[in-house]
């Protein structure tokens, strides 16, 4: 049984529909990427999957409960965490104050009345923000970093929540090619122990993270396999590597 | 990265100096009505504490913070109004006499006890924000939304207030013939005693709010207020801290309401006016919201400002104050505190000259920031 199961999953505006009974399963431990041209519905798909969106039909299961119909946070609190394709941190707060927050480990807004000083949330604040690249930057307030910085720093809030599944929408996006590489070796270092799936664009990217790729076109599944497997189908090359072909080879 | 808004300890510090200050204030002054106009803008500071709570860390722009204040006012105003009743020789107020009712409204009856008066004046606002509060937030109203829709209820309770004349007074409100007695002995609004009363309470708000916002809790409001949908997104009920915050804020403004009526004896239907709400929200801004301290200042500031200038140049004021308002908004959000952490900043780049007073910095980059030359 699959970790987190989506089956005939629709999203349909008026007639058009953006995500069109789309089916997919990521296994414990694997690192699944998403790829598509743009407008293909990753993002609509991530949506659904976090409940931002509702879906307008299918199922989406998380460790074989059923959550389609849940509230954002609830479905948070199962086991999902979220980077968005746009930046979303906290821009007034630190760096610290960011990662503090995303440590959830209590929601409750009594409970945390009751939370002054968390040793042991502040002990894993600096180790996510070692592991980031952060360390060096944990006062500073979030609307002083970098474009690439600010998608660390997003990339830390979703592994200091140690959710059971990360899903990340376009993590290297706006990163120089040296950001992008090390970005890949955190991802990479997240391999086993973690369940990902990841939305990129960037197909040197993909290379060096991916294992098992699923490829969605106009919102319907399009392909799977290993990279190679996908490079090689046809189909997928028709609709999307030759559009993206020139980024692969840069 | 040094800023007043960063540096936790120096808080502490200035908050402890500036209420011993208050507290020492009424040893210098004899006259009676001035120590009352004291006490009068600790409790109009305790609002602008309240706009501050819920608007500069919630996020949450209400106007409806009379609400709270006007509910808890009439609540200690039918309280100390039953004191002066006697339940055998004259058991109804005398404005109810003339609005010919026979006998005592139920709503009325709890307030012959005055603890239980007090207890309701300020639990029924809290409630009332909590409830209010839920609908409120769980329909994720934001923003400009949640402005209008407090206002709307502010104005449905003025007209209420107005309106039943029979239990309320209507427009001449309640004037409760003596000053508020517990136990036996009876507080004298004129007194310092009530001046030490109200800031007593300002003091255990102003501390209590400011080690509640250091909390997670504090935090995770503060995120919220930044972008509520990436909290929900990391397993936060947005509603739940908002209503949380709504109702700590209402309650605060309660506190005020049953003080603000403890030192003037007097409560009408001018406490739910709109004006005065957003006049709390004007103050707020103008200390600085993001400061609790500066909010209170605020208050202050403006009030000082107003009764000095009297009721001739009320108006021109008002006018005034309006653009400063804009300004402020616009260009100063953090108020009063915001321009005393600039001035800080200032003193200490000039005693120890940062990166941009280099000589080898270009002049593209000073000009960029004009605000940051000296
Ligand atoms: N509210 C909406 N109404 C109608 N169409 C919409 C709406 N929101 C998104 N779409 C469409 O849905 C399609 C899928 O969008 P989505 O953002 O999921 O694509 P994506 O695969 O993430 O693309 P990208 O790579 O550019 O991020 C797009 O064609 C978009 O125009
Ligand atoms: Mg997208």
């Amino acid at each position: 049984m699959a970790l987190l199961e989506v089956k005939g999953l629709t999203k349909a505006y008026d007639q058009l529909k953006v995500v069109d009974t789309f089916d997919l399963k990521v296994h414990q431990g694997e690192l699944r990427c998403l790829l598509g041209p743009n407008g293909a519905g990753k993002t609509t798909t991530l949506d659904l999957i976090t409940g931002r969106q509702k879906a307008t039909s299918g199922i989406i299961s998380l460790n074989d409960t059923v959550i389609t119909h849940w509230p954002e946070h609830l479905r948070v609190r199962h086991g999902l965490g979220r980077k968005f394709q746009v930046p979303a941190v906290f821009k007034g707060l630190t760096v610290q104050q960011n990662l503090t927050v995303a440590h959830n480990r209590t929601t409750s807004p009594i409970r945390n009345m009751f939370v002054l000083r968390d040793g042991a949330a502040q002990t894993r604040v600096r180790q996510v923000a070692t592991q980031v690249g952060l360390a060096r930057r944990l006062r500073d307030k979030a609307e002083e970093l970098s474009h690439g910085e600010t998608q660390w720093l997003e990339i830390g809030m979703v592994l200091i929540q140690n959710p059971q599944v990360l899903l990340m929408d376009e993590p290297t996006a706006g990163m120089t090619a040296q950001e992008t590489y090390k970005t890949g070796e955190i991802f990479n270092s997240l391999k086993g122990s973690h369940t990902l799936l990841v939305v990129e664009h960037d197909m040197g990217f993909v290379r060096q993270i991916a294992e098992r790729v699923t490829v969605m076109h106009m919102g319907r599944f399009l392909a799977e396999g290993t990279i190679a497997e996908i490079e090689n189908d046809s189909e997928v090359r028709r609709v999307y590597l030759g559009k993206e072909g020139k980024a692969s080879h840069a | 990265m040094n800023s007043l808004y960063d540096n936790r300890t120096l808080q502490w510090i200035v908050y402890f100096v500036f209420f011993a200050v208050l507290a020492v204030l009424p040893m210098f002054i004899e006259n009676a009505f001035t120590t009352n106009l004291f006490s009068r803008f600790i409790v109009l500071g305790m609002l602008a504490l309240s706009v501050s709570v819920v608007w500069g860390f919630g996020g949450i722009l209400s106007l409806g913070q009379g609400i709270a204040f006007g509910l808890a006012a009439y609540g200690m105003g039918m309280t100390m109004q039953m004191q002066s009743q006697d339940p055998v020789n004259a058991p109804i107020p005398s404005f109810m006499l003339t609005n010919e009712l026979t006998e005592l409204p139920a709503l009325w009856i709890p307030f012959w006890h005055t603890p239980t008066g007090i207890a309701l004046a300020l639990i029924v606002p809290t409630i009332f924000f909590g409830v209010f509060g839920a609908m409120m937030f769980q329909a994720r109203l934001v923003g400009v939304f949640v402005a209008i829709v407090t206002l709307a209820m502010l104005s449905a309770w003025y007209s209420m207030a107005f309106d039943m004349q029979p239990y309320t007074a209507g427009f001449n409100g309640i004037s409760p013939p003596a000053p508020l007695n517990i136990a036996g002995h009876a507080i004298d609004p004129y007194s310092h005693e009530a001046y030490w009363i109200v800031l007593a309470f300002l003091a255990a708000l102003t501390l209590g709010m400011k080690l509640l916002l250091s909390t997670k809790f504090g935090l995770v409001v503060q995120a919220i207020r930044d972008d509520p949908e990436r909290a929900r997104f990391l397993g936060y009920s947005v509603a739940g801290y908002q209503v949380t915050i709504f109702t700590i804020s209402g309650f605060i403004a309660a506190v005020a309401g049953v003080l603000w009526v403890m030192i003037v004896q007097y409560v009408s239907p001018t406490a739910l006016e709109v004006q005065f709400s957003v006049s709390m929200v004007i103050w707020a801004a103008v200390g600085g919201r993001m400061s609790l301290l500066g909010a209170i200042i605020g208050a202050f500031f403006v009030n000082g400002i107003q009764s000095y200038l009297g009721d001739e140049l009320l108006y021109g004021f008002l006018l005034v104050l309006g653009g400063l308002f804009i300004v402020i908004v616009r260009f100063l959000p953090n108020g009063l505190a915001g321009l005393l952490e600039m001035a800080l900043a200032r003193i200490g780049r000039s005693k120890a000259p940062g990166p941009d007073a280099e000589p080898g910095t270009p002049p593209v980059a000073a000009s960029a920031a004009p605000r940051s030359q000296v």
